[in-house]
C-alpha cells in the first residue's frame, strides 16, 4: 500500500454530519407542491461555475426527498411548503436549507447556512432531469499528486480520480483526511467533480495539460486555491499513514475518559493490564470510521479469547455526553460492538491533539494504535482503506491481523 | 439618530439607488435578521478575549457573566471542557455551546483560544443598514499576483486573529479613478474556506460607515480577473459591539473617493 490510499475523515464543522442522520423526513401538508416529486438536475452558481447535484422529490403521501452527490444520496431533514409557490428542503443537522421559488419545470432560489460570521446565501437552481453522464477518458484517471496554492503556501494533496458508469468520481486527499466523495465528469480534457452534502460547498475543476493536471479548488461561494498534479508515481508525496503521528513510547499509552454511562475508564483498569489493547480514535461522524468498525469487530471476535482487548475513543460533535452517547450507542448497535466505547472529546481541529499528549502530528479519523502488553505503542495507523478501495482494504485488514497475532503471541498468549 | 435621517434624506430611494440585484438583496435580508435575532448576533456578545485560565460564568464571575447560570470554562488533560451543576462536557471549538439562554464559543486562533459569550439579546437591534445599490460601483479587475509569498497575522471579520497569506494587488477603476488595493487570502477558522479578501478606507469612513474600514470579498472571474463588488463592502464585528477588537487599517488600502455603497454604521450604544 502506498501512503496515497489513505482514508480518512475530515472533521466536519458546525453540525453533525449527513452519515449520522436517519430518515426522519417530513414535511407538513404538501398542497400544491405535487409537481415537485421526481428526479431534479441541481446546481449552486458558484463564482468558479456550477456545482452540480441531483435532487429526488417524492410527493407521495408526506412530501421527502434527497440530496445526492452521484451515488452517495442522504435525506433532507423535511420539504416544506411556502407560501407563494416556494418550498424549503432544509437540511436540518447543518443548519442550511435551500429556498426556491417552484415553477412548472424549474426551481429556483437560494441554499443558505449560518456560520460563525452570519448567514451566506449561494444562488440555486434546478430543472427536472438528471445532468448527462460524462465518463472520462483513461488519461485522466489514476491517482495525482498535486500541489494547492503552489504560489503562496504550498500544500500537498492526492486526487483520485475513477471513471464509472455515473462519470467521473473520487476524492481529495491531505495528510488529515480526505473531503468525502467527489462526482462529475470528464469532457475534451477538462473535468468538474463536487462535493455537496448541505454543509461543505467544495468543487474541483481542471484541465489535461499535456501530463500535467491543473486547475482550482473552490470552497463556498468565492473562495478558490489553485493546484497543479502530475501522476502519481508511486513514492511518498504524502506522508505514510504509519507515519503521520509519533508517538511517545517511553511509557505506556494512556487514556482516562467516561463510557456511554459515565463511568471512568482508564489504561490502568484491571481489563486492560498486561493485554495487547487496539485503541481505535474514531467519530460516528466520520464515514471511513463506519468502513473501519467491522475490522475492528471481527479483530476483537478472532482475538479476543487470546486476550485481546479493543477500545474506542470517540470524538464526537458537540460535547454533550447525552447527544453524544447516543450517536456512539447508535454506532455500538449497527455494528454490534461488544468492546467499550468512551467519549474521549469533540472533533475540532485542537481537541483531538490535547487529549491525546502522546501523539505528536495530526490525528486523523480513524487513527488505529496496537500496543503491547506493556501498554506501549508498536504501531500507529492513521486512516483506513474502506472496502470501496478493493484489495488495498483486504491487505490492510491483513496486516491488522497479523501485526494482532504477533503481539499476542509475543506475550506468550 | 441624525446621521442616519440625513443620509435617508441624501440618498432617497430612486435619486441615486438602483435595484440591487436579487442576491444582493436576499443577502442583505438574511443578514439584518440573523443581526437582530441570532441567539451568537454579534450584538449579542457580552465577552470576547482570550481563555487564560478558568472562566467562571455566574455570580463568582466576571461582571459581564454574573447573569450567565453557573458554569466554569477551562482547559485540562482532557480537552476543553465546561462543568456545570450537571456535570462535564466538552467544548468544541469554532461551534456554539448553549449555556442556558447564552451560548459561548471558543474560537482556535494563531495564539491560542479565543472566548466569546452571548447573552440573550434584551433589547432592539437597529442596525443602520446599507447605502442604496450601486451599480456602478460594481467593478472588474485585474489581480497581481505578489513577487513573493508573504502572510501576515490579523484580525478577521469577527475580531479573531488569522494567519492570512497576501493573494496579490487588486487594480480596477472606481468611479473614474484607478485604485490599486492588498488583497490577502483570509481564511475561515475550522474551514477549507479563505476568500480573497480586502480591507479598505475611503472617504466615508468616519462620516456614514466604519472609521477603520470594511471588508469585501473580491469575486473571482476567472485567470486574474476579479470582480469588485462594493455593495458588498461590510462592517467587521467591532462596528457592532466594542467588546470585538478591530482590525487595523491595511497600509496602502485607502481611496481618495467617498464609496457610497456597501454597509453603513451607527455609533455603539448599550
Amino acid at each position: 500500500m502506498t501512503d496515497s490510499s489513505l482514508r480518512s475523515c475530515v472533521r466536519p464543522v458546525g453540525a453533525l454530519a449527513l452519515c449520522v442522520l436517519v430518515g426522519a423526513i417530513t414535511a407538513t401538508g404538501a398542497a400544491g407542491q405535487e409537481g415537485l416529486g421526481g428526479r431534479w438536475r441541481a446546481q449552486l452558481d458558484l463564482a468558479g461555475g456550477p456545482l452540480r447535484f441531483h435532487m429526488e422529490l417524492s410527493t407521495r403521501g408526506d412530501t421527502t426527498g434527497v440530496l445526492c452527490n452521484g451515488p452517495k444520496c442522504d435525506p433532507f431533514s423535511a420539504v416544506r411548503p411556502l407560501p407563494g409557490d416556494s418550498v424549503l428542503l432544509e437540511i436540518g443537522d447543518y443548519a442550511a436549507a435551500i429556498r426556491a421559488h417552484v415553477g412548472a419545470d424549474s426551481l429556483v432560489g437560494f441554499y443558505r447556512n449560518v456560520g460563525n460570521r452570519g448567514p451566506r446565501t449561494i444562488p440555486f437552481r434546478a430543472a427536472r432531469g438528471s445532468w448527462p453522464v460524462q465518463v472520462p477518458a483513461p488519461s485522466l484517471t489514476g491517482r495525482w499528486d498535486a500541489i494547492f496554492t503552489p504560489d503562496a503556501s504550498p500544500s500537498p494533496r492526492v486526487l483520485e480520480l475513477r471513471g464509472t458508469e455515473r462519470g467521473l468520481e473520487g476524492t481529495v486527499i491531505s495528510n488529515t483526511g480526505d473531503s468525502g466523495l467527489f462526482w462529475g465528469g470528464a469532457a475534451d480534457g477538462t473535468f468538474v467533480m463536487s462535493h455537496f452534502d448541505g454543509s461543505f460547498v467544495y468543487m474541483l475543476t481542471g484541465e489535461l495539460d499535456g501530463d500535467t493536471l491543473r486547475g482550482i479548488f473552490h470552497a463556498g461561494l468565492t473562495s478558490q486555491r489553485p493546484f497543479v498534479a502530475v501522476r502519481s508515481t508511486g513514492a511518498a508525496h504524502l506522508k505514510a499513514p504509519t507515519e503521520m503521528v509519533e508517538v511517545d513510547t517511553a511509557a505506556a499509552f494512556q487514556w482516562d475518559f467516561p463510557d456511554l454511562d459515565g463511568n471512568l475508564v482508564s489504561n490502568g483498569d484491571e481489563r486492560f493490564r498486561g493485554k495487547v489493547v487496539i485503541v481505535e480514535i474514531f467519530g460516528t461522524w466520520c464515514p471511513t470510521c463506519h468502513d473501519a468498525a467491522p475490522t475492528m469487530v471481527e479483530l476483537y471476535d478472532r482475538f479476543r479469547d487470546r486476550g485481546l482487548e479493543v477500545v474506542g475513543l470517540a470524538y464526537e460533535v458537540t460535547g454533550d455526553p447525552a447527544v453524544d452517547g447516543a450517536l456512539v450507542r447508535r454506532f455500538a448497535e449497527k455494528f454490534g460492538i461488544e468492546y467499550p466505547l468512551l467519549l474521549a472529546g469533540v472533533n475540532d481541529d485542537d481537541s483531538p491533539r490535547e487529549t491525546q499528549p502522546q501523539l505528536d502530528g495530526p490525528i486523523a479519523f480513524p487513527t488505529t494504535l496496537f500496543l503491547d502488553a506493556s501498554g506501549r505503542v508498536r504501531r500507529v495507523h492513521s486512516g483506513f482503506y474502506g472496502p470501496a478501495l478493493g484489495e488495498a482494504h483486504e491487505e490492510l485488514e491483513q496486516e491488522f491481523m497479523d501485526f494482532t497475532d504477533e503481539l499476542l503471541k509475543e506475550a506468550g498468549r | 439618530m441624525p446621521s442616519r435621517i440625513l443620509l435617508a434624506c441624501l440618498v432617497a430611494p430612486g435619486l441615486l439607488g438602483a435595484q440591487a440585484p436579487a442576491a444582493v438583496q436576499a443577502e442583505r435580508a438574511d443578514y439584518a435578521q440573523w443581526l437582530r435575532t441570532s441567539p451568537s448576533s454579534p450584538y449579542a456578545a457580552v465577552f470576547h478575549g482570550p481563555l487564560s485560565g478558568d472562566l467562571v460564568f455566574g455570580p463568582d464571575g466576571p461582571a459581564a457573566l454574573r447573569g450567565a447560570p453557573t458554569a466554569t470554562l477551562s482547559r485540562g488533560v482532557r480537552g476543553l471542557a465546561l462543568r456545570t451543576g450537571d456535570g462535564r462536557r466538552s467544548v468544541p471549538r469554532n461551534r456554539d455551546v448553549a449555556l442556558g439562554d447564552w451560548r459561548l464559543r471558543v474560537t482556535s486562533s494563531p495564539r491560542g483560544d479565543i472566548v466569546t459569550v452571548f447573552a440573550p439579546l434584551s433589547r432592539k437591534v437597529d442596525h443602520p443598514g446599507w447605502f442604496p445599490y450601486r451599480p456602478d460601483l460594481v467593478v472588474v479587475g485585474a489581480l497581481r499576483p505578489p513577487d513573493r509569498p508573504a502572510e501576515r497575522r490579523m484580525l478577521g471579520l469577527d475580531g479573531v486573529e488569522v494567519s492570512a497569506s497576501l493573494a496579490g494587488t487588486f487594480t480596477g477603476r472606481v468611479l473614474d479613478q484607478n485604485v490599486t488595493l492588498a488583497a490577502y487570502r483570509v481564511p475561515i477558522p475550522g474551514s477549507e474556506e479563505a476568500e480573497v479578501t480586502v480591507f479598505f478606507r475611503d472617504g466615508t469612513s468616519g462620516v456614514e460607515t466604519y472609521p477603520p474600514g470594511r471588508f469585501v470579498a473580491l469575486q473571482p472571474l476567472g485567470g486574474a480577473r476579479y470582480r469588485l463588488d462594493l455593495n458588498r463592502a461590510r462592517n467587521p464585528f467591532c462596528a457592532y459591539n466594542p467588546r470585538f477588537p478591530c482590525p487595523l487599517p491595511w497600509p496602502g488600502n485607502t481611496l481618495r473617493l467617498r464609496v457610497e455603497a456597501g454597509e453603513l454604521y451607527e455609533p455603539y450604544h448599550d
